[in-house]
């Protein structure tokens, strides 16, 4: 990237779908991405297979949408530990009503998203809960309304839903990646291309700012929180395409890749900084860098030390390069 | 004159029993530039935060080109009334473009086919910006890069290009020159004054006089809530708009200031000490028993002074002795064991709210009251009890949460707190903020009980009573440096003013 030597960053850059910014870092992410497929292709002689492209993704898939969903709370300066449960509720939900009606079973678990994304946000945002607490109060009771409904895992999804979404053409997922590109294209466009984008990125900057010329704050919040639960229900979705059954604790490690994942993507946990694009990078790294210390046979203590360590050296190379200062 | 612009009548604003705006009367007619005058606390920022919809009146009426208008929030302002504010701090949302700031809540103008046409914001930002700044500003390379990459003083400049894109009609100027140049004082003047011509009003408040006089049509000047008097600009210049802001009723009675004898050693001196932008070369000596006030007008390096003695803040260069023994800077634990004590304005910081009275007063000093490690709760409750009484704190029990108290009795604790008894300098940054009239007289005496006793005191006032009567000596502080000392005779208020201002 060129670079004048008295303007470290370029005019040009700005918040939008450019991947590329070092006042966003995304370069890092992508970088990384490239570097470890080729490291990739180098070491582990089954790396780039089709078999292996193909499972990358389909780890890949629900990691991105369960981390968009905490980016875009993220991004009014607010938590959400609510991401996990809500896969997993999906999941119990579907393997009980999947049987009956798939498209009910799908119309429900959407619906209980939105119901625990509004409860959320009027929390938030009308009870005035400190987001951290709210959310992990809410974390436990749609736990526990899981393991009402699903003490043990089990249940069958029918085979219909399992195939359609576990589709392959020519060895690849086609139907669920093209489903997820279309979420993530859909949530781009909304964040980037419509208003919405802006005065969510501007009630997390400085919500005296936003309210000054006259942002609704408040009810953009609710959205945002909305729009977190229906990313991380549609990742339940896919979750339940992958192992079919209902399980009341399989979202539990989601939250904490939410986390990671928005984190090394660059969103600043202050809110109204940071690309949703970029986030996606960094959900194809952490499925990418398991899927490589698996085939290369670390055990998976030492892999959640490696996430970890990655995670506190792109956050340190960032705040070396940006240029406000530390904010991730 | 025609119609004005706005007309601002009888405008009363209360904080609790305190009323900050008493009857306020304001005009601002179309194409004309009004200067808001008046020292600190006078009201300026309280009336115009009410004209933008920040705060609620309490009474009066606003009119709008004849009509009566209601400010009820700042969006309301903005969007249905024209009125928008730039301001010193915070304008812009860091992370957005340049473009997407000055259109931000007006980005459905830029809509195709549902898809905001960042194209066309961008050519319309840059047409914004060349018709505010003019055709050669250097923002116009800018328009896409996000807020946070350019300077404040640039951020204010997009802000304003935000306030006239969106067709204000009074746009607000708070202290906005605060960090420029001449040349860019300069450039904003021309922009100022070209827009006048399309039958703007403005207010502009900026505490650079010289600034003020060059630029405004018409005064308003304020002393304690109340507007003084309203001039044109020919029948007004800095010296008699300087004896409007001064002079007042007689307030409160001040004790009779402590001596100090004249062989008093000095305890505090500081010498040549620098810190960056915030001072420069500053020197100063304290005697045993002397209470030295540093005025002036607020931000102006006051506070980085205070910070650097209690080893707050690391300064580049300089010393300080106390006691004739120099004192290791940048070490607050130095600083408290050679018997520095510090109250900042800050309470929240100086104090934990939410816990009882008795672990405010002795943390600080539990080692004091254990032996072999474990607490001795019985003589702490014996100083506890003095400390209170000394103080003559108003609680219910030591065991109060410091937040049911009011704030000249959360001030008491933050001072009690220090053990005066070991305290050879003490640094309070505006001890009396805030709190009502009754519990300040009993600060005052405090502070004169202590100078009695030996006490170095070096304070950060802002109000002018207090200035002129509760200090030995003052020091004028502006942009870092010692703008004038007055003690005696000298210490009149048109002097302070004077040396704050000019």
């Amino acid at each position: 990237m060129e670079q004048a030597p008295d303007n470290p960053v370029a005019p040009e850059q700005s918040i939008g779908f450019k991947p590329g910014s070092p006042a966003s870092a995304g370069w890092i992410i992508w970088s990384i991405l490239a570097a470890l497929w080729i490291i990739g292709a180098m070491i582990a002689p089954n790396f780039i297979t089709v078999q292996n492209l193909s499972n990358v993704l389909i780890k890949a898939i629900p990691v991105i949408l369960v981390s968009l969903s905490q980016a875009v709370v993220l991004l009014v300066a607010c938590f959400d530990f609510t991401v996990g449960s809500v896969v997993s509720l999906v999941t119990v939900i579907m393997s009980h009503l999947a049987d009956i009606s798939i498209p009910l079973a799908v119309a429900a678990s959407l619906l209980a998203a939105v119901a625990i994304g509004l409860i959320n946000g009027f929390g938030v945002v009308i009870l005035r809960v400190n987001s951290v607490i709210m959310t992990f109060g809410m974390l436990y009771v749609v736990q526990g309304i899981s393991f009402y409904f699903r003490p043990y895992p089990g249940g069958l999804v029918p085979f219909s839903f399992v195939d359609f979404l576990g589709f392959k053409y020519a060895g690849f997922p086609v139907v669920s990646a093209g489903l997820c590109a279309l979420i993530c294209l859909t949530l781009l466009t909304f964040v980037y291309k419509r208003q919405i984008g802006q005065h969510l990125y501007a009630t997390g900057a400085n919500e005296e700012v936003a309210q000054r010329v006259g942002i609704r704050t408040t009810r953009l919040r609710v959205t945002a929180y909305v729009v977190s639960a229906v990313l991380a229900g549609l990742a339940g979705l896919f979750v339940t395409a992958v192992t079919g059954t209902g399980d009341a604790l399989i979202g539990q490690s989601y939250l904490f890749q939410s986390f990671i994942v928005a984190l090394l993507g660059g969103m600043a946990i202050t809110g109204g900084r940071g690309n949703l694009f970029n986030v996606i990078g960094a959900g194809l790294i952490v499925a990418t860098l398991s899927s490589l210390l698996n085939h290369i046979g670390v055990n998976n203590w030492y892999q959640d030390v490696m996430l970890g360590a990655l995670l506190l050296v792109v956050l340190g190379v960032r705040s070396l390069y940006s240029t406000t200062g530390g904010d991730g | 004159m025609n119609l004005p612009l706005l007309r601002a009548s009888k405008l009363v604003k209360r904080f609790g029993h305190n009323t900050v705006l008493d009857h306020v009367d304001f005009l601002v007619h179309p194409g004309r530039i009004v200067g808001l005058l008046g020292e600190n606390g006078a009201g300026k920022s309280t009336l115009i935060k009410c004209l933008a919809g920040v705060h609620r009146l309490d009474g009066g009426t606003i009119e709008l080109d004849g009509r009566p208008v209601s400010v009820t929030s700042p969006s309301v302002a903005r969007s249905e009334y024209g009125i928008d504010c730039v301001f010193q701090g915070m304008n812009l949302v860091p992370s957005l473009s340049v473009a997407a700031n000055i259109f931000l809540a007006r980005e459905r103008a830029f809509y195709r086919h549902g898809l905001i046409s960042r194209r066309r914001m961008n050519e319309k930002a840059a047409e914004v910006v060349a018709h505010v700044l003019g055709d050669n500003s250097h923002i116009l390379d800018r328009i896409t890069s996000t807020a946070d990459e350019l300077s404040l003083q640039d951020q204010r400049l997009i802000a304003l290009c935000r306030a006239v894109s969106g067709n204000a009609r009074l746009i607000i100027l708070d202290e906005i020159t605060a960090l420029f140049s001449h040349e860019q004082v300069d450039l904003l003047f021309r922009i100022i004054r070209r827009l006048k011509k399309m039958k703007t009003g403005f207010v502009f408040i900026s505490h650079r006089m010289q600034e003020v006089f060059a630029l405004c049509d018409e005064f308003t000047v304020m002393k304690e809530g109340k507007v003084v008097g309203t001039r044109p600009r020919d029948q007004i210049d800095v010296g008699t708009s300087i004896t409007m802001m001064t002079g007042r009723k007689a307030g409160l009675d001040f004790p009779q200031m402590p001596k100090i004898s004249p062989d008093a050693p000095a305890i505090l001196d500081i010498r040549d000490l620098s810190c960056g932008t915030e001072f420069r070369n500053f020197s100063l000596s304290v005697r045993r028993g002397e209470i030295v006030a540093l005025a002036g007008l607020r931000g102006q390096g006051q506070e980085a002074i205070l910070k650097a003695v209690f080893g707050l803040l690391k300064p580049v260069s300089g010393r300080i002795k106390l006691d004739g023994i120099a004192l290791e800077t940048a070490s607050t634990r130095t600083a408290i064991r050679r018997g520095i004590s510090y109250v900042s304005d800050d309470k929240e910081a100086e104090l934990m709210l939410d816990m009882p009275i008795r672990d405010n007063l002795t943390l600080p000093r539990l080692a004091e009251h254990s032996r072999a490690g474990f607490m001795n709760f019985s003589q702490e409750a014996g100083t506890i009890s003095d400390i209170i009484s000394s103080l003559a704190v108003k609680a219910k029990s030591v065991y109060q949460p410091v937040n049911q108290l009011s704030g000249g009795n959360r001030q008491k604790i933050a001072l009690g707190r220090w053990n005066l008894r070991r305290t050879r300098v003490l640094l309070l940054n505006e001890p009396t903020q805030g709190i009502d009239i009754g519990v300040k007289l009993d600060f005052y005496n405090l502070i004169h009980d202590l100078s009695r006793k030996g006490v170095a005191i070096l304070l950060i006032l802002t109000e002018m009573p207090e200035i002129l009567n509760l200090p030995h000596r003052v020091l004028v502080i502006g942009g870092g440096a010692i703008r004038c000392e007055l003690s005696g005779k000298d210490l009149t208020e048109d002097n302070v003013l004077r040396a704050s201002l000019m």
